[in-house]
């Protein structure tokens, strides 16, 4: 071994057995005296520092048990701390569960009770009316079983959202005029059509079943044909419709005014004219009745409106 | 009886004795203060010492070294100690995080109270006459003179190897540093303290 090999394994040797190399180590060590030097050197220094190892205090163990236990204290306290606060936020946690049945309960009852829109008690009762006196004529009147309720009981003919009482003279002759003077110009009602495919939103189930029944009706109602060799057509069913509808179409009407909906509003109004024409129609109308209130229809492209809104 | 009964089954009192030093261990690791006393307070001394060489005050080794073992029971729960792995190894890792945060803590407080209580502490050896007790306590003075001029990556591998007799590998777990920058802090360290001590190697030649 030489002695730059030595030189780094002599601190090992004082402190661990060297194994093999021990054997090495201590042959050149006996030879070397440079290396023998620097060894004794070393084991004066172990020696020395080896001298200045400390006593620890008497108490010191004692000490280090004191502050475990004293951190154990804590611990427990924290602990008993964690379990309080656990307790306060189960109390918490049920009393705002109990709001949380509470108030589920009670919605779901509210709910289930609630009535629908014809089920109000106060809400006006519409109904269309075939006087004897005027058997052709159509009246829609608004009622409230509510004393002192705003809507009380009063024709439609006086509420802003309902046209006057029907006649299908006077609604015959006004369409007659109609006819002459169409109610929208074709350019009207493109635009119209472009504004309501435009601004097309979701309607409520009811008004676009009313839609499509009213669209359904004035459809059927176009297209159909008279019979070979007779002036007249059979209109009970479409007539008696057209009256349900125009009920409903009042209800339809007062609740998108009141939301503020002013295209179902005006659209709404636009085909009651020819609703109140249709349930106007005696059972057995002559051709040319049915053949003005089609041309008016025609000329006013009502079912492209409903069909396209 | 039991020792006869033993023969012709190696190992077997060692197999008891690692499985009680098991026992103690899982008792300590559940919380058990005493089985924790039994097998940390062999190393107290150890402890200590170490912390002292690094902080060169006494009283706030004794702190510190107090602070260590109570790190140490709150930490043995979550240990798992891997094979040739050992407790003194885990401690000093502790020991040297608790001298760091101290040093942190006093750099900011500038509170340094110096070397001044070395005298007042009991130097190990019970054959120490006067003069030699006067002398060691002088080379106590130097040596932590001369700690206290090393650097602190330097301090901490001198400290583990020439008084807690650490091998390299221990250190190396304890400090995170590799070996070889281990062995040339402390080549570097030696030098420096030897230069320190030299009167005292002449004189321990003498005596």
């Amino acid at each position: 071994m030489k002695c730059n090999e030595c030189a780094p394994l002599l601190e090992d040797l004082l402190y661990s057995n060297l194994g093999t190399t021990q054997k090495d180590l201590a042959e050149h060590l006996t030879v070397c005296d440079a290396c023998a030097r620097e060894y004794a050197l070393l084991r004066k220094e172990k020696e020395l520092y080896d001298r200045c190892d400390l006593e620890v205090a008497p108490n010191f163990w004692a000490g280090v048990q004191a502050r475990i236990a004293g951190e154990n204290g804590l611990h427990a306290q924290r602990f008993v701390g964690l379990f309080d606060g656990v307790r306060f936020a189960h109390m918490g946690a049920a009393f705002t569960g109990l709001i949380i049945v509470v108030g589920s309960i009670g919605l779901w009852r509210y709910l289930e009770t609630r009535p629908g829109p014809a089920e109000f008690p106060n809400a006006p009762q519409v109904s269309v009316a075939t006087t004897e006196q005027k058997s052709d004529a159509v009246a829609v009147t608004v009622s409230s079983k509510t004393e002192g309720s705003l809507i009380d009981k009063r024709d439609v003919s006086k509420h802003p959202l309902v046209s006057k009482p029907f006649n299908l003279k006077g609604a015959s002759r006004a369409y007659a005029r109609k006819i002459e003077k169409p109610l929208f110009s074709t350019d009207t009602v493109v635009e119209r059509n472009q504004i309501f495919t435009s601004q097309r939103r979701d309607l409520d189930a009811d008004s676009a079943r009313h839609l499509e029944q009213v669209e359904i009706l004035l459809r059927s109602f176009k297209n159909s044909r008279f019979l070979r060799d007779s002036n007249t057509l059979d209109l009970t069913y479409e007539s008696r419709l057209s009256k349900d509808l125009l009920v409903r179409n009042a209800l339809l009407r007062r609740d998108a005014e009141l939301a503020g909906d002013v295209p179902l509003t005006r659209l709404l109004d636009q085909f009651e004219p020819f609703l109140v024409d249709i349930a106007n129609l005696r059972d057995n109308s002559d051709s040319k009745e049915i053949r003005q209130v089609r041309e008016s229809l025609t000329k006013a492209q009502i079912i492209a409106a409903l069909h396209s809104f | 009886m039991d020792a006869i009964r033993l023969v012709g089954k190696l190992g077997t009192f060692a197999q008891t004795h690692q499985r009680g030093a098991d026992g103690l261990f899982e008792r300590a690791q559940q919380g058990d203060e005493e089985a924790f006393g039994l097998l940390f307070e062999q190393y107290a001394r150890q402890t200590f010492n170490f912390i002292y060489r690094m902080v060169g005050q006494s009283d706030l080794a004794e702190d510190l070294a107090q602070e260590t073992f109570v790190r140490a029971y709150k930490k043995l729960g979550a240990l798992r100690l891997q094979e040739g792995t050992q407790l003194s190894t885990w401690l000093f890792s502790i020991a040297k995080n608790v001298v760091r945060e101290s040093f942190r803590s006093r750099r900011k407080n500038q509170n340094e109270r110096g070397l001044e209580d070395v005298f007042t502490l009991a130097v190990s050896g019970d054959d120490v006459t006067p003069d030699g007790q006067l002398w060691n306590k002088e080379l106590q003075q130097i040596v932590q003179q001369g700690l206290k001029t090393l650097d602190a990556d330097k301090r901490l591998v001198f400290v583990l190897r020439v008084f807690q007799q650490c091998s390299y590998e221990e250190i190396a777990a304890i400090t995170g540093y590799s070996v070889p920058k281990l062995k040339a802090d402390l080549y570097r360290a030696r030098i420096q303290m030897r230069a320190l001590l030299r009167p005292y190697l002449e004189q321990s030649n003498e005596m």
